[in-house]
């Protein structure tokens, strides 16, 4: 199973490199009031308006800082030609991937109400590696910003 | 080898394969490309800030709205020789590397087909492609870029001014170039471009790669 690692705050997390469309640069986000802190802000992707949520907020409770090496990783159902991507999440250290046994994923055994974000466990050489789960960040509420954004300009 | 945000002095400068020489690992790893001390000093590179230019312009590249039209692109690598810019299939290009070092091959070498380099251990013909075309080119002696291209066995090895990079695009019948030839550079040239760097001249790989064997022989 091949991932895209990051880290935050000296640990290490991933997505699954089939939820990521693309990784780019991080764009001027336009901040959206209202929002939760770990929404970053919005930007446009080939004319449609999305949200960028900020994993680093969302996890240390601080923003990403702004390097090269932050990026954006844009992420949505694979499933069907004509869907793009829903959603970008920023991350800090995006260098590399990393392929992983899918037998070797655990389930933590600990379920957090309000992050259910946090996925399966895999451990590397050096240290463990948990999967971040993108679809419980992509909430209506978000959605409905967005829209709320693409409609006023 | 220096890079920006890396300090001199590291370590592949004093004692590695730009160096003495004197590293231990050397004889492991061989090239200090394959030893993870370089490798995570390149992915430190990273952890600069980006330029505001930068960002401005990659919020333009994303916010861009794909070109709908059927047209079908094609991939190419464009680069410079002299004044004028080429572009050669990408499928037929191999690589853009730094020049290694080369020699002159008695009675055979001339003003097209200069000699023999050695890119990373491989001994690939060296050609001008600028005096192929007939086009003056200040590349060819202080060339910074070479362009390996061919197939498996059928490796050559360029000259160019610059590369620009992998361009996608569009090859139709409008593209192509006038039929009045004039420079051995039209003889190639199967169609023209306009792009944002100028006029594009793509050349023909097949007949190219056949007149440039036709040297060797």
């Amino acid at each position: 199973m091949l991932l895209v690692p990051f880290q935050i705050g000296g640990e290490h997390y991933a997505l699954p490199a089939a939820d990521v469309f693309t990784v780019t640069q991080v764009p001027r986000l336009r901040p959206l009031p209202q929002a939760p802190a770990w929404v970053a802000g919005v930007f446009r992707y080939r004319g449609a308006v999305l949200p960028a949520v900020d994993l680093t907020q969302l996890i240390a409770g601080r923003p990403s800082r702004r390097l090269l090496s932050t990026r954006l990783l844009l992420v949505g159902h694979a499933r069907g030609g004509e869907v793009g991507p829903a959603l970008g999440l920023l991350a800090e250290r995006v260098t590399g991937t990393e392929t992983v046994d899918r037998d070797a994923l655990r389930e933590t055994g600990v379920g957090i109400p309000g992050a259910e974000w946090l996925g399966e466990v895999a451990g590397l050489e050096q240290a463990l590696l948990q999967l971040i789960r993108w679809q419980p960040l992509a909430t209506e509420e978000l959605a409905r910003l967005c829209a709320e954004v693409e409609r006023c300009g | 080898m220096t890079e920006a945000g890396i300090q001199e002095g590291q370590c592949w400068n004093r004692i590695g394969i730009y160096g003495s020489r004197a590293c231990s690992r050397l004889t492991e790893v061989i090239h200090c490309r394959s030893c993870d001390v370089y490798q995570v000093a390149g992915r430190a590179l990273f952890d600069r800030p980006p330029g505001e230019d930068s960002i401005d312009r990659w919020t333009e590249q994303l916010s861009a709205v794909p070109d709908d039209d059927a047209a079908e692109r094609t991939p190419l690598v464009v680069f410079r020789l002299g004044e004028e810019w080429f572009a050669l299939p990408a499928e037929w290009v191999r690589e853009g590397a730094a020049p290694g070092p080369w020699r002159r091959v008695p009675h055979r070498s001339g003003t097209e087909f200069l000699g023999i380099m050695s890119v990373r251990g491989e001994l690939i013909p060296y050609f001008s492609l600028a005096a192929v075309l007939g086009i003056e080119s200040e590349a060819d002696s202080a060339a910074e870029r070479v362009l390996v291209c061919g197939g498996e066995g059928h490796r050559l090895v360029f000259p160019v001014g610059a590369i620009l990079g992998l361009r996608r695009l569009v090859l139709d019948e409008t593209s192509r170039p006038p039929a009045t030839v004039g420079k051995a550079a039209d003889a190639y040239t199967r169609w023209l471009v306009r792009h944002a760097v100028g006029s594009i001249a793509v050349l023909d790989a097949e007949r190219l790669s056949s007149a440039l064997e036709a040297l060797l022989r």
